[in-house]
């Protein structure tokens, strides 16, 4: 009886019922979508890895002519007429000027002489380590706008195999296929040669299409048949791209990785890179994205879960509290105290049932859609949509909790005696508190006394608003400082870069020209973790790093180091750079968000790597010459490995941010609204309370817009009071937040919350306030006097 | 002078009416009580003259304007400034205190003297309690004095002794007489207990939406 009751009561109370299923169908919807679409899109990418056959190391040798020896080379592959000059640059180096040199060392990379050695080397490991391999080159022709990557389909067989998505795979020579980018069916000139292009693909070691973190030039993508690859000239560059038997595998070479390193180089003279930069960044971005993506949802959700669940718990209460006369009546009539509080179990119930329900479909409806805009930009067929109801199970045990406390609440008010439920209102205590702040503000107007003795009318009341005002600036400022945080991350790192150009050149240099030098070399600490080591001279035009000087054994660590092993100023840290350990103390700590390294004295670095002269093999430079390679002499163009251009830096760095806060911002958006209704169930709630009031001063003749100033404003001041004293704490809350974050996605965030900031969460804030009360008004404006003749308070 | 004037009043809700074709004169300084069992239509009478809903049928003046043909915002202001009310639950705001919830009536336009009022109902002790400190007697003052202090033309109350024991009951009523004869508000009381009606100087019987003229 009592239950059914309780159920037609809803309909009363349909819009604050409304906003709680919103409120539950909201979170469970973003929750639920969120998490989803990144279990699609990693599902997507796994498979698209297993049936692409996609690389999970590239290796690629470096050649060390310096060294070559004899036996180092096959010259079953050398003409005759080239052996004898070969063996002349074996034996009489110093004899050879510099322009010959560099032609044979060109011959011998065409030649490819150490690939019988290479191969010999992969076999070994593949008998330890259990992977395929596969010999893959590409050739770069720089054009204008972009880089023209080329492939070899012969040689991309069987690992990183290219995914046709439309038209048909080359039949003859003359026939390419190519990435989206290009046109079907079209003729592409390279190298003044014309090719068909009869089909678009997608290839694997382009998932990310973000070409070079280096180069600003956008990498277009072309495979050709073998015959083909073979005759056109372009930048070769050739490596093996390695599929362990298993994960496991993998992550055993990469243990071992640095021992077998160190024993190739010693037994073979063979030096090898693991994971080029940009080929990791190309193929294995998209599951750091849904990785990033997933730890900075978390703790959003987390929030917004707990906010949630708070708000409708705190609006259940308020409704069990308004029925305090009926509960004291149906005391009165004798129904038992179980009885009574599990019948104000239908609120909770019939919430969670139908947000539930709601949040469901709609978070089945926009899973496709969330997952193919996050699937935006990477170059990967969007196959899997993953629905399940874990997440949502994961969920639902919280709200879960909803009807555990609507239970005590319900006890609690049912516990009391029949009488004091019954109590009219003028004969309700008034609180110590109300007392007190009448006689504070005892000569303030009477409208701000009014005001804020319907503030203070229930103490219990005023806190839970304090607390959901809290919970919004939380939401609010969380959202700012979030959707800001990468790009402050960038502007750091670029902070003290008053350089245009960073030119990497290919060995240590001693000669110098007008510029910032560098020496850097890559060290490691506790033989695990790569450093860079970067020695600078005190003296810097174009960046700054310290304003302390830098001397022998000391170093300047950035941000991520420091908090990575919890360093401080004046500690120890032990570096092993080459097959010797330093000991460097710390005399100050420099931005930088990303990577682990540190700044030394150049001249100390240089020595202790073997140098008996100061060197380089990095330049900082503001020199316009080098915008472009062919600015340069020759000579010097041969020194160069890379000119970087700090602008294209910035801007690529700063893209492939803007990726990551795609979440944050859904999130955002999902937040404010929730922000909204739970603002609107605050007017709901003042008016509601105070419906007798409304209509005695109405009945007195005060207008509606003076009513609505008396009383919807009345929490209005706590809005300013409880905003800028929650800024602190908001602050604190969100520190350790990042702090977790910073941790799983081995960045360091500058948690700072600006004026600007503050003032705009502060607008948002009252923007939202003010629009809910709005909203409400006509609410207001509808009470009828009539109430007034015929209700009790 | 006539302070209200009702001509052939009809209210009609559905097909129930709770009024039907009432003629009735109120006129400045009476103390009139409406006097009629429940369901007799007294409370459709009050929001009447209170303006709060119109008649379905008749002409209803205050003074000599028609209220049925005016906005919103004249009846607004007529209740500012020249209704007092005054209901059975006397509605004070517990969280003021007794000069604080005198203070919400007052429209600082027309006001009488708080002192000399307060004096006179008694309340001057009062002042600082807060409304659960009062008896039932006094909240009925303190209502009282909330809907006098503006100085209305006239005061009308709803069942105001309902809560009250008899003694309370005849100290409150002869306070309105006292503020009757005193400033020459018109007081119109609507009620069921036949006692106020000893004290009126005119007596309006309602039975079933109609004025009983014996």
């Amino acid at each position: 009886m009592l239950f059914i009751s309780v159920l037609k009561s809803l309909k009363d109370r349909k819009l604050i019922i409304i906003i709680l299923i919103m409120i539950i169908s909201l979170t469970i919807t973003i929750y639920n979508t969120l998490n989803l679409s990144f279990d699609s899109l990693e599902k997507t990418y796994n498979d698209y890895l297993e049936k692409q056959n996609v690389e999970h190391v590239y290796l690629s040798v470096n050649n060390n002519y310096n060294d070559l020896k004899y036996q180092d080379i096959d010259f079953s592959l050398v003409d005759t007429s080239l052996k004898k000059t070969l063996l002349n640059f074996l034996y009489n180096p110093n004899t050879l000027s510099y322009f010959e040199v560099e032609d044979i060392k060109k011959l011998l990379d065409k030649m490819d002489v150490f690939k019988t050695k290479q191969i010999a080397i992969l076999k070994s490991l593949q008998a330890k380590y259990h992977f395929t391999y596969e010999l893959q080159q590409n050739k770069i022709i720089k054009q204008k706008k972009n880089n023209l990557i080329l492939f070899n389909l012969k040689e991309n067989k069987n690992i990183n195999k290219p995914k046709l998505i439309k038209g048909r795979w080359p039949k003859e020579n003359g026939e390419i296929v190519a990435d989206k980018s290009f046109k079907i069916n079209s003729t592409y000139l390279i190298n003044q040669k014309k090719y068909k292009i009869v089909g678009i693909i997608y290839s694997p070691v382009y998932i990310y299409p973000m070409i070079n973190v280096l180069n600003s030039l956008e990498d277009r993508v072309i495979y050709l048949t073998n015959d083909d690859f073979n005759l056109i000239t372009g930048i070769l560059n050739s490596g093996f791209a390695i599929k362990f038997d298993n994960y496991k595998r993998k992550m055993d070479f990469n243990e071992d990785n640095n021992d077998i390193r160190i024993k190739l180089l010693k037994e073979n003279n063979i030096d090898y890179n693991i994971d080029t930069i940009t080929r990791t960044n190309r193929v294995n971005y998209l599951k750091q994205e849904i990785e990033n993506n997933r730890v900075l949802a978390k703790y959003f959700l987390t929030l917004l879960l707990g906010i949630s669940i708070f708000i409708n718990f705190i609006m259940i209460k308020k409704i069990i509290d308004s029925e305090k006369n009926e509960i004291g009546n149906e005391k009165a009539l004798g129904f038992s105290k179980i009885y009574i509080a599990s019948s104000y179990l239908v609120y909770p119930i019939v919430t969670i049932i139908l947000g539930s329900i709601i949040g469901l479909i709609v978070s089945s409806l926009l899973v496709v859609p969330f997952t193919n805009l996050y699937g935006i930009g990477f170059n990967i067929p969007i196959t899997n949509y993953v629905f399940n109801f874990n997440y949502f199970k994961q969920i639902i045990k919280f709200y879960l909790l909803l009807p555990l406390f609507t239970m005590i609440i319900s006890f609690y008010l049912v516990r009391k005696k029949s009488l004091s439920l019954l109590k009219e209102g003028s004969n309700i205590k008034v609180n110590i508190l109300t007392k007190i702040i009448n006689r504070i503000f005892y000569l303030f107007p009477f409208d701000y006394k009014f005001k804020l003795s319907l503030a203070f009318r229930s103490l219990g009341k005023l806190i839970v608003i304090i607390f959901i005002i809290l919970g919004a600036s939380l939401l609010i400022v969380f959202s700012l400082i979030i959707s800001n945080l990468f790009n402050q991350i960038v502007d750091s790192s670029f902070e003290n870069m008053k350089f245009k150009y960073l030119i990497i050149f290919n060995s240590s240099l001693t000669d110098s020209e007008d510029g910032d030098y560098l020496f850097n070399v890559t060290g490691s600490i506790k033989n695990k973790e790569e450093i860079n080591v970067i020695g600078i001279d005190n003296k810097t035009k174009y960046f700054k790093v310290t304003d302390k000087k830098i001397n022998q054994n000391e170093i300047v660590i950035n941000e991520n180091l420091k908090n990575k092993y919890n360093l401080k100023l004046d500690d120890y840290l032990i570096i092993k750079i080459g097959n010797r350990e330093y000991k460097y103390k710390i005399i100050d700590v420099t931005k930088g968000n990303t990577e682990i390294y540190g700044y030394v004295n150049r001249l100390d670095l240089s020595k202790k790597v073997g140098y008996k002269k100061i060197v380089y093999n990095e330049m900082y430079s503001n020199d316009n010459k080098y915008m472009s390679m062919d600015n340069l002499p020759l000579t010097k163009q041969d020194k160069i490995s890379t000119i970087l251009n700090i602008n294209d830096l910035k801007n690529n760095l700063k893209k492939q941010m803007k990726n990551l806060t795609a979440s944050i911002y859904f999130i955002t958006i999902f937040s404010l609204l929730i922000t909204f209704l739970v603002i609107v169930v605050i007017a709901y709630v003042i008016i509601d309370e105070n419906k007798t009031n409304i209509a005695l001063l109405k009945i007195m003749g005060y207008s509606d817009k003076k009513i609505s100033k008396l009383v919807l404003n009345i929490y209005t001041p706590f809005i300013f009071i409880t905003y800028f004293i929650s800024i602190p704490i908001i602050k604190e809350i969100i520190k350790l937040v990042i702090n977790d974050i910073e941790k799983q996605l081995d960045m360091v965030f500058l948690v700072t919350i600006s004026i600007p900031q503050i003032i705009l969460g502060l607008i948002i804030l009252l923007g939202i306030y003010f629009l809910a009360i709005r909203l409400n008004k006509s609410k207001l404006e509808k009470i009828p006097l009539e109430i007034i003749l015929k209700e009790s308070r | 002078m006539d302070l209200y004037k009702l001509e052939n009043v009809s209210k009609a809700y559905g097909n129930f009416y709770a009024l039907k074709n009432i003629n009735l004169r109120i006129k400045k300084g009476e103390f009139v009580v409406v006097l009629g069992p429940s369901g007799s239509g007294k409370s459709t009478l009050l929001n009447l003259l209170f303006g709060i809903t119109k008649p379905t049928n008749g002409n209803i003046w205050f003074n000599d304007k028609n209220i049925v043909t005016e906005n919103k915002e004249f009846l607004r202001k007529m209740r500012l400034n020249d209704i007092g009310f005054i209901n059975q639950d006397y509605n004070l705001i517990p969280t003021l205190n007794v000069f604080e919830n005198i203070e919400l009536g007052d429209n600082k336009k027309n006001s009488l003297k708080k002192e000399e009022l307060i004096n006179l109902l008694g309340l001057k002790k009062h002042l600082k309690k807060y409304p659960y400190q009062l008896s039932g007697g006094e909240k009925a003052l303190v209502c009282i004095l909330r809907a006098l202090i503006k100085n209305p033309q006239v005061l009308i109350g709803d069942e105001i002794t309902k809560p009250l024991d008899v003694n309370n009951s005849r100290h409150v009523l002869n306070i309105l007489k006292k503020i009757n004869q005193t400033y020459h508000t018109s007081i119109i009381i609507v009620t069921h207990d036949k006692f106020i009606a000893s004290l009126a100087s005119r007596v309006i019987y309602l039975k079933n939406g109609l004025i009983n003229t014996n």
